[in-house]
Formats: structure tokens, C-alpha cells, sequence
């Protein structure tokens, strides 16, 4: 019985730690967006300077999370966010009027990366 | 390079725990649920190894999950009955007094071929010969041969045998189990005489050598290395 009681308690735990996960993965991902939606807003009013400060802020935020990321997310997807960074980063530093696509893609990989965590049909399934 | 043997290291050592507290069922004695788990805990395990980009948190966690449910439904299967059978099903008559109860063949997907097969396989030649074929849930034929042709014993020919014990190994390739020798309640002087008695001057010189409660001893000398 004791093993059953261990495996039980295993098991919870598990379910204990997803929940947390879903936790700090959540938690991380709305910090990042706070950042880069003060990156969008000094973008919008032209200072571009502030943009990428903000936007630098969100890739330290980012990079902070190294260990944690790359040891739950997948490196494709960790790829992908970390290429709309650096091609947003471009476009702001050259004040290229394109650089809202570049955001919306940046902020779709983020949500991609957090969704993928997220319990719902779409995503069991 | 170092990153994948780490990798392998882990896994495979998971791997190994989850199965060692699995059990030490062989492949052909695994339950349903058993064998489901062990395919699918393998199939798991190499996603990650052959696959960097996934994380091995990926392959560890359903590895931990698998063995916990299994841990689970093993337990709470040997408290219940109704779980039991419902999990692992019941075993099937397919054979009673020599009738094959065809209706639990086509129920069971059972063939006349794999059916002829096992009974080659243990030794049947004859159908009339079988009072019960049961199907248990790990698949394979128990075969009851009617009283008439099931082989005699010592006891029903009333002739007395001794019981020659159970043989535990004292010596494996040249090397003394001490708590063996221990657990039979035989001493290093015990084993020095026995080896003398066979021509050996020390344990080294044995490649196997076991030995029961009741005295009797199986000795093999070990072959000269060519």
C-alpha cells in the first residue's frame, strides 16, 4: 500500500507542479507583453529610442527566464520568439514603418509559446 | 555531443527505475494495461533522444505519470474484484472436456490455428485428451488434461520422495555469497570441506556451485580460460 500512497502522491505533485507551471509560465509572458506594450506606445509617438529600451527591457525579462524556458518550452518555438525579437529590434532601429507587423508577430509566438501550456481542446487535442 | 549522452543517461536511468518498480514481469506474462505501459513508456523515451529541440521534461514527465497510474491501478486492482476484471478482463473456457466452446473462440478472436499451435506447443496432441482450455488474461493457453491422461505422481503411486530443497547458488564464478551460505546456515568450514570433497583447493577455482537446506549440492569446476 505504501507504494500505491507514493504513486499517488507522485502523481498529485505532478498535477501540482503543471499548475504551477501554467503559473509562471503565464506570469512571464504578461510581463514580456507589458513591456513590449510600452515599446508599441513610444513606437506610436515616434521615439523610437524609448521603443527599443522597452523592447530591450522585454528581451532581458526574456533571457532572465533562460533555464526555465529552455527547459519547458520547445527550442523551435524559443527560436521563432527569439528571431521576432531581434527582426523587431531591426525595424525600430532603422524607424521603419513596418515594425507593427514585426510586433504582431512577436506578440503571436509569445502567445503561441503560452497557449502551448494552456489546458484546452485545441491544445490535448 | 556530451549534451545527448547526458540526455540518454537520464532517460535511460529513468527508464530503468520505472520499470525495476514496475515488476519483473517477462513480456508474455504482462496484463494488458502492463504491456500498454511498457510500449508506451519506451515509445515516450525516445522522442526526446532522437529529438533535441523537445525538451527531456517532455519525455521524464509522461514516463512519471505512466508509472504512477500504473502503480495505482495495480493496487487498487488487488483490493477490487470488479476493477480487476474490468481492467485486465476475466480468463475464457475455451475448451471443456474436449469441446471447443466456439461461441468464446469468435468472442476471445481466438483462431483454430493459434488455437492447434498452443497445443502443439504444450505437448497435445489430442483434444479429447483436454478437460479444460482457459484463455487468461495475459493471453496465454492453461491446459488441464482430464484425470486419464494427466501423468501420474509420486503420490498417487503412493512412493515416498525427499524433498531436495531449495538450491541457492554459494558460489558464482569464483565468488563466495556469504549471505547465501548465511541464510542455508552453513559456515566458510562447511564450504571448505565440500570443496574439498570435490577437488577444490579455493572458491576461485568454482564456476557454480549450489546448494539447499537439505544438504544436497550441485558443484562445477570452472574450465581452464583458453
Amino acid at each position: 500500500m505504501r507504494r500505491e500512497l507514493c504513486a499517488g502522491a507522485l502523481l498529485l505533485l505532478l498535477i501540482a507542479g503543471a499548475v504551477w507551471n501554467l503559473h509562471i509560465a503565464d506570469r512571464l509572458t504578461e510581463r514580456v507583453s507589458d513591456s513590449l506594450g510600452r515599446a508599441e506606445q513610444a513606437a506610436r509617438r515616434e521615439d523610437y529610442d524609448g521603443a527599443l529600451q522597452a523592447l530591450e527591457e522585454a528581451l532581458e525579462l526574456w533571457d532572465g527566464a533562460k533555464t526555465y524556458t529552455q527547459m519547458f518550452f520547445r527550442q523551435p518555438d524559443l527560436d521563432g520568439l527569439q528571431d521576432a525579437f531581434s527582426d523587431l529590434g531591426q525595424l525600430l532601429r532603422q524607424e521603419d514603418p513596418a515594425w507593427p507587423a514585426a510586433l504582431d508577430l512577436l506578440r503571436y509566438h509569445l502567445d503561441m509559446v503560452d497557449r502551448m501550456e494552456h489546458l484546452s481542446l485545441g491544445t490535448i487535442f | 555531443m556530451a549534451i545527448v549522452l547526458v540526455r540518454t543517461l537520464i532517460i535511460y536511468f529513468a527508464l530503468l527505475l520505472a520499470m525495476r518498480l514496475l515488476g519483473k514481469r517477462q513480456l508474455g506474462e504482462m496484463e494488458l494495461s502492463e504491456f500498454v505501459v511498457a510500449a508506451l513508456i519506451a515509445d515516450l523515451a525516445s522522442h526526446p533522444l532522437q529529438d533535441m529541440g523537445i525538451p527531456l521534461i517532455n519525455g521524464l514527465v509522461p514516463i512519471l505519470v505512466l508509472f504512477c497510474c500504473e502503480v495505482l491501478i495495480a493496487g487498487l486492482s488487488m483490493k477490487s474484484i470488479r476493477l480487476r476484471s474490468l481492467i485486465f478482463g476475466r480468463p475464457s473456457l475455451l475448451i471443456v472436456k474436449g469441446r471447443i466452446l466456439q461461441r468464446e473462440m469468435l468472442k476471445n478472436r481466438f483462431t483454430l490455428d493459434e488455437l492447434m499451435q498452443e497445443l502443439r506447443a504444450q505437448g497435445v496432441s489430442d483434444l479429447n485428451s483436454v478437460a479444460y482450455g482457459i484463455l487468461e488474461t495475459n493471453g496465454k493457453l492453461s491446459l488441464l488434461l482430464s484425470p486419464a491422461d494427466s501423468p501420474v505422481t509420486a503420490g498417487q503411486l503412493q512412493v515416498k520422495t525427499e524433498d531436495t530443497g531449495y538450491p541457492s547458488i554459494v558460489i558464482s564464478d569464483g565468488r563466495v555469497l556469504e549471505a547465501n551460505l548465511k541464510h542455508l546456515g552453513y559456515d566458510r568450514l562447511w564450504l571448505n570441506k565440500q570443496l574439498k570433497q570435490y577437488g577444490a583447493d579455493s572458491p576461485r577455482q568454482v564456476f557454480l556451485m549450489t546448494a539447499s537446506s537439505t544438504g544436497a549440492v550441485y558443484f562445477a569446476a570452472k574450465e581452464a580460460a583458453k
